[in-house]
């Protein structure tokens, strides 16, 4: 016993590994939030009138909507008038290698332990990395080009390719959504734009590495993936963050559209800053992600891996609207210190034979609160739908907390819908059996948690599988790793 | 004249109206007289609750009241017809008849007797002053949070009050029978406490009768309270075809080594909420809750249950079946809630539906708060439909589709009321239940 509770204080006592500012001179916007800080970034960005326009409608919407209350999180009031909505890092010349990239900004890669050259030369992943804002050097664009494959920052693609974004942009996830996801529409600065054409398999995982780091910006992301007929892609998003005293706010929003046949695989993992162990600092993570699965047979899978930020709020959504179509949602979600977690999924069947599994694990430690919340909606017309879902929390610790808010709403009597949910520790029998057989309490602890989240993990690309395993470690250092 | 805070006001305009009825009566210095000015004020604060609140998410209370909101318990006539009730006479039992929330005498009997031991009228033990009832009454219910809970305390004059002394065991079921007859819309509210001394056993059967009339509303509040090592079995029935709307509250206590349990049976009803809580304030206790809807027609069914694990060593189960056929629609929504220091806590909760058309609605949401670690707590949740291979063989045996469906339905609902313990009962509920399935 006495060893599983230095477990628990290693657990509760370790800091934040990737804590680190890189200094970048930047093109702030002036803080606060008027109609003129919008014109601010849509002019900083030379973006067209429609754009601006569409900024404006979503500024305004957001002006009469309240934040939400309802998720079991609690944190100060944020002072909406006291963020910085935009910083980019000051303006380069168009780059031709990586070496004219900012030698700072490699550096912080090299401390993240993503090395862009090894990347380049080994990985085969096309990194298109968003440093504060703004898309500072994307590879491989060349290579997908000949595909056909558009994946550039959604600034240019606002440029290039406005008939595409014009369409899509705010289909998913409408500027009246939500209140984060109308901020993000208003002010939003860059994000990644993605568009795999017909019968196309993209050849790399796609990924970007989102970093929060001017003190006191908002990032505003936003991603837009198409995938047409007969088309498939993986997308890998990882997010790591320096340490800041200051609580940041973070609210993104990331749109998936999968046509008839297409499959659209999206990986995260995420790991701002948690805030420190007295509960001080963190990020704020309000995202809205949601697919559409629009045509017949198509499949989109959220995996995702949590374990930083201090508040996160987050329901990865699928509407399978198109026959046959599949939803998938993987998720690891683990908390510690005073971490606060409100995330799940929304599983939406409108057509006809449509299926979803939702494989929630939920891990608390310290003085953490960490919520499951997933809604399973079968529509009047959707027959022969089926959902399984499983929410299994583990408690480490006796001062944390785990939840579970399951929302069933079947409104179709051919539907199928299983949920199950279980909330325990790992048992005593269970330590006892492993010390037992030569294992000491710390490899049995992390063989089990290892156990417990493989059904997730084996989701998730290679490359990602293994830093998913490196954050779990280090955010549950001490049991793990 | 009082008057209403303008915040007050706005909530509910139906409120003022509630408040000039509420000052004609009479507020003596009984336990339910006093609790009456805190509660309207709190009812004022809280308004009839809307779809926007999380708990009336799937039932939208508020349109059943868009002609006004009158209580009616004062006016409505105390007479019935005595050969249009149901008795229960298969039953030994202590009988309590309500009629509209009035006691009715004539119709009453009680065959249990032991020192200390009351089973009556709630108005009369209070206009009397018993300990039992000055001590324990609306101890339990939530009026800050429940509008319907302080609606009743601020309206209720009648309902049934059972005190057990210690280490008495009552023989007979005390039958509870409250009859609605009242033909307006308003409201009928109705108000029972059950104090159970240390080492007492009893039961209770609970049956809401609606005769000649599905219109009012009726509003009602149970308080039970279950000593150390008590035993208390509580069994809600609503059973006829034509129950009226409905909102029951039940708000429970548990001692040390204690055992609750509560069945809940819908087989009809136009808009039924029950709201069962259940505080489990001692160790190594046993709590159960057990229900079974049935619905057809336009019938709605909300069960929220929430079981509050505050000691450590207890276990609770729940177990809640639905049946939905026609346009009707099922609810519920259970909750477990662990405490800091529970520890040692098993807690399980299974909720399953049959839609058996497509015009049928369910909500579930099967809840888990957590806040102690070494705990085994769980949920399971399907919804989904006769599996045909079971059709299948049993059509090969030799039964129509319609029998084998019949017969499979009613398998899958009998689990819940196998769960009774009272034998006769345990019958009666199963012949209802086949009765509801062919009609």
């Amino acid at each position: 016993m006495a060893e599983e509770i230095d477990i628990i204080d290693q657990v509760t006592q370790s800091d934040y590994k990737y804590g680190f500012v890189t200094n970048v001179e930047s093109d702030n916007a002036k803080v606060g939030l008027t109609e003129d800080t919008v014109r601010f970034i849509s002019a900083k960005k030379n973006e067209p009138e429609w754009m601006l326009e569409w900024r404006l409608k979503a500024y305004k919407a957001w002006l009469q909507m309240e934040e939400p209350t309802w998720p079991n999180v609690h944190y100060p009031k944020i002072d909406y008038q006291k963020i910085i909505y935009y910083a980019a890092p000051k303006p380069k010349k168009v780059l031709n290698s990586l070496d004219e990239v900012d030698p700072e900004i490699l550096e912080t890669f090299k401390k993240l332990g993503i090395p862009m050259e090894e990347q380049k030369i080994l990985a085969g992943v096309a990194v298109d990395v968003v440093m504060d804002s703004v898309s500072v050097k994307t590879t491989y664009k060349e290579k997908l080009k000949e595909l056909g494959i558009i994946f550039c920052s959604m600034s240019d693609a606002i440029k290039d390719y406005p008939e595409l974004v014009k369409k899509y942009m705010g289909s998913v996830v409408p500027v009246r959504d939500n209140y984060f996801a109308a901020l993000n529409s208003a002010v939003f600065s860059d994000g990644s734009f993605c568009f795999i054409p017909k019968g196309t398999r993209c050849p790399m995982e796609l990924s970007t590495y989102f970093r929060i780091n001017e003190a006191n910006t908002g990032q505003f992301e936003r991603t837009l993936i198409i995938a047409e007929d007969n088309s498939y892609v993986s997308y890998l998003e990882g997010c790591t963050a320096p340490m800041r005293d200051e609580n940041q706010l973070h609210a993104a929003v990331v749109e998936l559209v999968a046509m008839d046949n297409a499959e659209i695989k999206y990986s995260t993992v995420q790991n701002w800053y948690p805030g420190n162990k007295e509960g001080k600092g963190g990020i704020y993570n309000f995202v809205t992600k949601r697919g559409i699965c629009q045509g017949i047979n198509s499949k989109i899978s959220w995996t995702q891996v949590e374990t930083g930020s201090a508040i996160t709020w987050k329901y990865p959504s699928v509407i399978l609207k198109g026959e046959n179509s599949i939803g998938e949602f993987y998720s690891v979600a683990v908390t510690n210190n005073f971490q606060q977690a409100d995330t799940g999924t929304k599983m939406i069947h409108i057509g006809k034979n449509t299926r979803s599994r939702v494989v929630s694990k939920g891990i608390s430690a310290g003085k953490s609160q960490n919520s499951y919340r997933g809604l399973v909606k079968v529509n009047p017309n959707a027959e022969n739908a089926y959902n399984f879902s499983q929410c299994d929390s583990l408690l480490i610790g006796d001062r944390c907390g785990a939840h579970t808010f399951p929302y069933l709403e079947v409104s179709n009597k051919s539907a199928k819908v299983e949920h199950e949910a279980t909330t325990s520790k790992i048992g005593e029998d269970i330590l006892f059996y492993c010390n037992q057989r030569g294992l000491s309490t710390e490899t049995a602890v992390q063989l089990i948690i290892n156990g417990y989240c493989k059904e997730v993990f084996q989701h998730l690309p290679m490359e990602f599988a293994a830093e998913a395993q490196k954050l779990l470690a280090v955010s549950l250092e001490g049991s793990v790793g | 004249m009082m008057t209403l805070s303008e915040t007050e006001n706005a909530i509910h305009p139906s409120a003022q109206a509630l408040y000039a009825q509420w000052e004609k009566l009479a507020t003596t210095q009984t336990p339910m007289g006093i609790a009456r000015k805190p509660a309207i004020h709190s009812f004022g604060q809280l308004g009839i609750p809307t779809t926007r609140h999380e708990d009336w998410k799937y039932t939208n209370i508020a349109a059943q009241f868009k002609k006004g909101l009158v209580d009616v318990t004062n006016s409505a006539s105390t007479e019935v017809d005595e050969n249009q009730i149901n008795l229960f006479p298969f039953l030994t039992a202590n009988r309590l008849v309500f009629v509209n929330g009035h006691f009715s005498p004539t119709l009453s009997d009680v065959i249990d007797e032991a020192e200390g031991l009351v089973i009556g009228s709630l108005a009369h033990y209070n206009e009397q002053g018993h300990m039992g009832l000055r001590d324990n009454y609306n101890t339990l219910a939530n009026n800050s949070t429940e509008a319907f809970s302080a609606l009743n305390t601020a309206f209720a004059q009648d309902g049934a009050f059972v005190y057990v002394p210690a280490k008495v065991e009552v023989a007979h079921p005390v039958i509870i029978i409250h009859v609605t007859t009242e033909s307006s819309e308003g409201l009928i509210n109705t108000r029972n406490l059950v104090v159970t001394g240390r080492s007492s056993r009893l039961d209770i059967i609970e049956s809401h009768q609606y005769i000649g009339t599905d219109t009012a509303f009726g509003n009602q509040l149970f308080e039970i309270f279950v000593g150390d090592n008590g035993h208390v079995n509580y069994h809600k029935l609503m059973t006829d075809a034509n129950i009226g709307r409905h909102v029951g509250n039940l708000a429970a206590k548990q001692g040390n080594d204690s055992h609750f349990n509560t069945y809940v049976v819908n087989l009809s009803g136009q808009l039924v909420r029950n709201f069962m809580s259940v505080d489990i304030d001692g160790k190594n206790s046993e709590a159960g809750f057990y229900g079974l809807y049935s619905l057809d027609g336009n019938s709605q069914a909300d069960n929220h249950v929430l079981v509050k694990h505050n000691e450590p060593h207890c276990e609770s189960h729940q177990l809640f079946k639905g049946l939905l056929n026609d346009k009707s629609t099922g609810v519920f929504n259970g909750r477990i809630y662990v405490k800091e220091d529970a520890q040692k806590t098993n807690a399980f909760q299974s909720n399953k539906t049959i839609l058996l058309s497509n015009d049928a609605n369910t909500y579930t949401k099967p809840q888990l708060e957590i806040f102690a670690d070494d705990v085994k707590c769980s949920h399971g949740a399907t919804m989904g439909q006769i599996d045909d291979t079971m059709v299948f063989y049993l059509r090969a045996r030799g039964l129509d589709e319609a029998q084998a469906r019949a017969m499979l339905n009613q398998a899958f609902a009998a689990d819940v009321i196998e769960k009774v313990t009272i034998e006769p009962l345990k019958e009666w509920l199963l012949n209802q239940l086949t009765l509801q399935l062919t009609r």
